[in-house]
């Protein structure tokens, strides 16, 4: 089970970046992307998911996660990617016309957790859930 | 609780959570089936 909640960029080919807390970025090509060493390429969560030999399941809470943007946003690659290559499944937060919502305090600072992942989170507490 | 499940709490939820500004989306390949991920105790 992979859960991803946070910040998340394409590169000019489309390739995905999972952009941590402290990520450092730098100028290429006229586009700010995250400097390698302290970003995750998609490519290195498809990898690891065709590693394992049963099902997997993928949570994707990220801007613009369901789908391309005309923003240059385009997560598909990932997605297609992960479902196409391993037996995984996408759980996407958002489609490709939506931003992905943060749960934030009105007048606060501090980081928010993403609306969607706490639907996920909570699911199985939920009463109606239970069998 | 089966990923179809949790992905039916999302579809209803979410859009509630948000103001029906955000819709999740799911992609399962046609060879994996519907299966239990989670236990509630």
């Amino acid at each position: 089970m992979v859960f991803l909640s946070g910040h998340g960029m394409t590169g000019p080919s489309g390739d995905y970046y999972f952009v941590s807390y402290n990520a450092k970025m730098e100028s290429k090509r006229g586009r700010l992307l995250p400097v390698r060493a302290t970003s995750v390429p998609g490519s290195e969560f498809t990898n690891a998911l065709k590693l394992l030999s049963g099902n997997a399941l993928f949570f994707f809470d990220t801007c613009f996660a369901g789908d391309a943007t005309e923003s240059g946003l385009d997560y598909n690659k990932l997605i297609n990617g992960v479902a196409g290559k391993a037996n995984a499944i996408v759980f996407a937060s958002s489609t490709g016309a939506e931003l992905s919502h943060e749960r934030a305090t009105i007048g606060s600072t501090a980081p928010s957790p993403r609306r969607c992942s706490m639907a996920w989170l909570e699911a199985p507490t939920t009463t109606t859930m239970a069998r | 609780m089966t990923v179809d499940a949790l992905n039916l709490y999302m579809k209803i939820n979410v859009p509630k959570l948000t103001g029906e500004q955000q819709h999740p989306v799911d992609l399962r390949p046609h060879a994996v089936r519907n299966f239990d991920f989670a236990m509630v105790p």
